[in-house]
């Protein structure tokens, strides 16, 4: 996927795959459709991931896979070419500590008994990373880095606000020099100027730190400023990746045009009109395609073969049996798909 | 304040005393209370202010140690339980259901019936029977708080699964527990009253106010003092008791606001 | 502020609203003001603690415990702020209002088909039957396919997109004028919240219904309104045509915020407002609440009350440079 294909990945996914079983007494457990469904790319230093996909696409179950919180059922995820499940025990542990994550809420992201020192002290501690005459000195290099001050060190969560915590959990997962940070919408609970900051601090540290940065997010915008490359998932796995520097537009997944065509646009010539295209969230069929009900392309193919990623320009890959050609005008097509789904679809929706 | 005040007596009491509460005069049976005895003295010539003393030593550790231990025990089973899961996690609620549907008061007189009378006995049988609400408190925190972002946060950080119990979720879940056992103090003072008004808890001739209230239940008529005086004392202790468990809750709860 | 039409009387008129709150007296909102003409639709956006939410709950009579109120609020000549006459304009002219989590407005023991048929009863159908049929025909109007089957279920039985949807029914149950909406669609996912508000809009025109929509994105309330209000530590610092607004900003405010938007930008370092939004309780009285952030900032803009400037008809900022000449282009590129 890379150019780079002789310098190892810092991080590689490779097959990544976990399904959520709902066990139930003295019977099979029910099966559903994987959270996760072959997922893999790789990352390399100092590069952006982007990965934008909504609800229910699989994305928290990655960074969950990515960070060693769930164990995936196949595939592997490899650290500079180390298999991390393959460890057990304290070198797993240690090896944990390279890959950090700062999560969306900024309000439960903190344990509101500690202070930020004793946080990000412990980091420090418990990894053996300074000894005990530098814990204080790299605790505020680490507060400057992320823009607050030494004096903020001996004041608790609870002092702070929403953007100021996500510092904080910043400085936390850096005390652990990781190779790797997930942000897994780390900033969408907060508001445009605060989030414009956090974003240029991520940017900063990538530039610094050579640090590898995978940005998870629904917000389409957002994930194309920060990343040149994007991953877009739908269902748990990937269906689209795409360099963004050629634009958004370029997307050929139907999914991913629904998804560029529902967000609202801040542009001066655009018409009010929303597509309805009804919830996603309804069930997704067994067999074949799991966008297909909602694909206004599909074909009888996309009932019966799920479609694989394959490279349809270069950098560029897609999963579907129909993508859009490059100059067609597919896209109004694509919007008017009537009402709402009924009741009968229980919603999957919910994040995993 | 009140608590203080309690527990002062408590300590003092075997100095204050004017006499031993267990010598007898038997010239000053069932007096009523004088200058010398300000209480009076019960049917074996006992100074009854004394053995309300004394006795109040004994009431308040059955409170307080009765609080202490299983709250201890409970929180460890609760914290294992919750942060565990699977089948553990199962067994214990099980457990805790079975235990729940019995009243409190039932099982322990029970325990204690069964194993015989004396003060060894009824702590056993509150041990025994008492962790359980605090286990099931705190399980239930634990499900809750181990989700938390802060918890995942440091099952990243690579913390080994004890510092990640005892460090980042115990104590986010022990106040509702800790809260709970302010209240549950006087709870346990009741249940030692009540299991020695019948005789079944502290022997003769130690004093404790359930067993001085039994045994002066013969006298209501002649001596009402014998039985009214480790009462007032009961009632009094429980007051205080329930107040500070308010106070605590209500502090507790405007700390939660703030924050 | 000044009203959209000079012609068209305003069907909803806000006049120095002022709100204090808590113990301590916070002044979270501080003299708002606004008309909206019959049937139009006004955006209220601004970050977190700008007021936008306190403002519309007001309106509807929903202000916490222990707040005290200043100023004046009608909609279409009924007196929002006073409690009295709240019943009797809830019969001439009734508003209401769609909240952000569907998930908790909604009773889960109430079957989602009941709790609409139960508003139904109180404004109008009083009978079992006329509000049962009148139930229906609002979860057929909310997009709801088998209206009879989504009649008896439940709402955990439904995703966030169709518990919007219900909320939504149940307010246009009482046959509003007036549609508040605070965060309708913040919680839920991009093509859902592209279904909601497609409907909240199609429903505005057809009911020539006036709705207030408060948001923290530009680009909902671009495509939903067509005038807006930018709100900033509880004041309204500017208000005009969306258009207007959103592309040709007057107030520094609004021109930063819609710089820091991602869609505005090419890839890379996103430009930042520096500081944070101020504490309500520590604001002084004069001077403009911005300045402190603010790169055009003068000496008198931390001085002296700000007055309202009026741009041009039916746009106004408050601040000293409103009428510079050198409006400034957001977009980034052509």
């Amino acid at each position: 996927m890379n150019a780079n294909a002789t310098v190892q990945p810092v991080l590689a996914a490779v097959n990544l795959t976990k399904t959520f079983q709902e066990p139930r007494w003295l019977k099979k457990p029910l099966a559903k459709r994987p959270a996760l469904e072959d997922v893999s790319f790789e990352l390399h230093r100092g590069d952006i991931l982007g990965i934008a996909g909504e609800s229910g696409s699989g994305k928290s179950t990655l960074a969950r896979c990515l960070t060693g919180l769930e164990r995936p059922d196949r595939g592997r995820v490899l650290l500079d070419g180390v298999e991390v499940f393959a460890l057990d025990g304290e070198r797993l542990r240690r090896q944990r500590r390279r890959i950090q994550i700062v999560f969306q809420d900024p309000f439960a992201s903190l344990n509101p008994r500690l202070s930020v020192r004793s946080a990000i002290e412990e980091v420090l501690q418990v990894h053996h990373l300074v000894d005990k005459q530098g814990l204080s000195a790299r605790t505020r290099e680490l507060l400057e880095v992320v823009g607050l001050r030494e004096a903020d060190a001996d004041r608790y969560p609870a002092d702070f606000s929403g953007g100021q915590r996500q510092r904080i959990c910043l400085a936390r997962a850096l005390a652990a020099s990781p190779d790797v940070l997930i942000a897994d919408e780390a900033v969408s609970s907060l508001d445009v100027s605060i989030q414009a900051q956090v974003v240029n601090l991520l940017l900063d540290l990538k530039e610094e730190l050579g640090l590898a940065i995978v940005f998870i997010s629904h917000d389409l915008h957002l994930v194309q400023q920060v990343a040149p490359r994007i991953l877009v998932m739908f269902a748990g796995r990937v269906v689209e990746c795409l360099p963004s520097g050629s634009g958004l537009d370029q997307a050929r997944h139907p999914y991913s045009e629904l998804l560029l065509a529902a967000l609202p646009r801040l542009d001066e010539g655009s018409s009010l009109m929303f597509p309805d295209v009804g919830d996603l969230g309804g069930g997704f069929p067994d067999e074949g395609c799991p966008f297909r009900p909602r694909c206004v392309r599909a074909a009888d193919l996309c009932a019966i073969l799920d479609p694989e990623l394959r490279e349809i320009d270069s950098e560029h890959l897609v999963a579907c049996h129909r993508p859009r050609k490059s100059r067609e005008m597919g896209e109004q097509s694509l919007i008017d798909q009537g009402g709402a789904s009924s009741v009968s679809h229980k919603s999957s929706s919910s994040e995993r | 304040m009140g608590v203080g005040v309690l527990i002062l007596a408590s300590l003092l009491g075997p100095v204050v005393a004017p006499y031993s509460p267990t010598s007898q005069e038997f010239a000053h049976i069932l007096e009523g209370p004088s200058a010398s005895h300000w209480l009076g003295t019960d049917e074996l010539g006992r100074d009854e202010f004394t053995r309300v003393l004394y006795a109040s030593r004994v009431d308040l550790l059955i409170g307080v140690i009765g609080v202490a231990v299983p709250l201890v025990i409970g929180t460890g089973i609760g914290l294992v339980a919750g942060f565990v899961g699977g089948w553990v996690d199962a067994v214990v609620g099980r457990v805790i259901d079975v235990f729940t549907a019995f009243p409190f008061f039932v099982l322990v007189i029970a325990i204690v019936a069964m194993l015989g009378p004396g003060l060894r006995n009824l702590y056993l049988a509150i041990f025994i029977v008492g962790w359980v609400a605090y286990a099931r408190i705190v399980r239930g925190e634990t499900l809750s708080v181990k989700r938390r972002e802060y918890v995942l946060a440091a099952r990243t950080l690579g913390y080994s699964a004890p510092r990640v119990v005892v460090r980042h979720i115990l104590p986010n879940v022990v106040v509702p527990a800790l809260v709970f056992g302010t209240s549950d103090v006087v709870l346990n003072i009741v249940i030692g009253s009540s299991v020695g008004f019948f005789g079944l808890g502290v022997q003769p001739p130690d004093a404790e106010w359930g067993s001085m209230i039994g045994a002066g239940r013969n006298f209501v008529d002649t001596a009402p003092w014998l039985a009214l005086a480790p009462g007032i004392a009961i009632v009094t202790t429980g007051l205080v008791f329930s107040l500070l468990g308010d106070g605590v809750a209500d502090y507790v709860r405007g700390v939660e606001r703030g924050a | 502020m000044c009203a959209g039409s000079s012609v068209e009387p305003s069907s909803l008129s806000v006049s120095d609203l002022h709100m204090w709150v808590g113990a301590s007296g916070k002044h979270i909102v501080r003299g708002v003001s606004f008309d909206i003409p019959s049937g139009s639709a006004f955006g209220l956006v601004g970050e977190s603690g700008s007021g936008k939410s306190m403002t519309i709950r007001t309106l509807m009579g929903l202000q916490p415990r222990g707040s005290r109120i200043k100023g004046r609020a009608t909609f279409e000549d009924a007196d929002l702020l006073n409690q009295h006459s709240w019943k009797a304009r809830r019969r001439k002219a009734p508003v209401a209002m769609v909240f952000q989590d569907p998930t908790s407005s909604l009773n889960p023991l109430l079957t989602v088909g009941d709790a609409i048929a139960q508003v139904c009863r109180s404004h109008g159908d009083s009978k079992q039957r006329a509000a049962r049929t009148r139930s229906l025909a609002l979860l057929t109007r909310v997009g709801i396919r088998d209206p009879e089957e989504s009649y008896r279920a439940y709402p955990h039985q439904f995703s966030g997109g169709m518990r919007q949807r219900v909320l939504i029914a149940m307010a246009l149950a009482v046959r509003p004028r007036l549609l508040l909406a605070d965060e309708p669609t913040t919680a839920l996912d991009v093509v859902v919240q592209a279904g909601i508000l497609r409907l909240l809009d199609g429903i505005r025109r057809e009911e020539s219904m006036s709705l207030v929509l408060v948001s923290h994105d530009f680009a909902i309330v671009a495509g939903m309104c067509e005038r807006v209000g930018v709100m900033y530590a509880g004041e309204l610092l500017e208000d005009g045509p969306v258009r207007e607004v959103l592309f040709r900003p007057r107030h520094p405010y609004t021109q930063a915020l819609l710089r820091s938007v991602p869609e505005n930008n090419r890839s890379g370092r996103l430009p930042s407002i520096r500081g944070a939004p101020p504490d309500l309780s520590e604001l002084s009285a004069a001077g403009c609440s911005f300045a402190p952030r603010c790169d055009h900032a003068v000496a008198r803009c931390h001085t002296s009350p700000i007055a309202l400037v009026r741009v041009r008809p039916g746009h106004a900022a408050r601040c000293v440079f409103a009428t510079d000449d050198s409006t400034e282009r957001v977009r980034a590129s052509t």
